[in-house]
């Protein structure tokens, strides 16, 4: 693995450019789904504290989204408008669980662990990155991280244990988040994978990264007695689901053109009230 | 805000699991040299979820250290009987 560190990305190689850019820009947008999503749910939840939390949850991510935006846009030229206002849905590389709203509590604590965590697991590889920018901020996202993983398994404790009733929605809603959170988190063999790897973009290889997440999810599922499609061998946790990477897309991280709903962009624009943004 | 999210009924959960939350007390301090000092109470059904609720509800101070206690688990010592001893 490379020891050399790169304090721009002018610095990278094209390929590691094209897939640091890819990585981040899907983070971001994976962030910023996921913040729309917790801050529906600052109302309804099944507790006032379960609405504060969703509330503060959301308030990290969108915070994890202007460094990221941030840095996309001084190390990439990308435009803050480009990055939300003028980009078609079908471009965005979000997790595809977070297309939809999220109807039932369940689905909230299976997104919080599932793509919260994978999204938690990836940013604990970009720890002491060689490539300087991101490596200055990551720390941070990760220790407000753990908050939220805190609450996404204190929930997916709560509901596997309450009743029958509790503990079949979430392992419904388990089963719905967790093949897209593995689409997006990718093939391990692939060329992108490799480049952040070589470079030292990610502190250990994607495989470990990916089985880091397995093994943490199918674990804890597994101790709380709720089947979400892991099955165990060798000591370790894989989907006993098929997944076929041959079609996928790198930028998009998707194995299908699927593509999120207009109406949550529509909101995240802030389309309603455009004639009150200043300046443009 | 003027969200999307369906409304669907969580009635069944909402009345469940508010009917077995306890009440845990919070306690932080900004600094070493400063005396511990109960900042709030929050409902959680678990410690766990109560850790995350004291954290989340009561993050406005920059906090050195953070604890919870099961209202349960305190035994009190003088107890004012006109008045509960943490306001609520």
């Amino acid at each position: 693995m490379n020891t050399q560190s790169f304090a721009s990305a002018k610095n990278l190689s094209p390929e590691c450019r094209d897939a640091v850019h890819a990585l981040l820009l899907a983070t971001a947008d994976t962030k910023m789904f996921l913040g729309f999503h917790y801050g529906e749910w600052t109302f309804g939840t099944p507790a006032l504290e379960a609405g504060i939390a969703a509330c503060c949850m959301s308030q990290d991510e969108f915070g994890h989204l202007r460094l990221l935006h941030g840095c996309l846009t001084a190390q990439f030229g990308d435009s803050p408008g480009e990055l939300l206002e003028k980009r078609a849905l079908d471009s965005f590389a979000n997790m595809a669980c977070l297309d939809r709203p999220l109807v039932k509590w369940a689905d909230f604590v299976a997104v919080n662990l599932f793509a919260d965590g994978a999204l938690t697991v990836i940013l604990t590889g970009l720890q002491k990155s060689a490539f300087v920018p991101v490596a200055n901020f990551v720390d941070k996202m990760v220790e407000e991280e753990k908050h939220h993983l805190r609450n996404a398994q204190g929930w997916f404790r709560t509901l596997a244990t309450y009743n029958s009733q509790t503990k079949a929605a979430l392992e419904e809603a388990s089963r719905w988040a967790l093949s897209p959170t593995l689409e997006w988190l990718g093939p391990s063999n692939h060329a992108v994978m490799q480049s952040l790897e070589q470079n030292g973009i990610v502190n250990v290889s994607w495989e470990m990264l990916r089985q880091r997440f397995l093994d943490w999810v199918g674990a804890f599922a597994y101790e709380q007695k709720i089947s979400i499609g892991l099955e165990q061998t060798n000591g370790h946790w894989a989907p006993a689901f098929p997944l076929d990477f041959s079609q996928w897309n790198p930028r998009l991280r998707r194995c299908t053109p699927t593509q999120p709903d207009e109406k949550i962009l529509y909101h995240l624009r802030g389309s309603k009230n455009a004639i009150f943004k200043l300046g443009e | 805000m003027a969200g999307i999210k369906p409304f669907v009924a969580n009635n069944f959960l909402k009345q469940n699991i508010m009917a077995s939350q306890r009440i845990y007390e919070v306690f932080a301090r900004k600094a070493h040299e400063e005396p511990i000092m109960h900042v709030g109470s929050v409902n959680a059904p678990n410690d766990e979820l109560a850790k995350v609720y004291a954290w989340t509800a009561y993050d406005e101070e920059k906090w050195l250290e953070m604890c919870v206690v099961r209202r349960s688990e305190i035994i009190p010592v003088l107890n004012p009987e006109d008045k509960p001893i943490w306001g609520n």
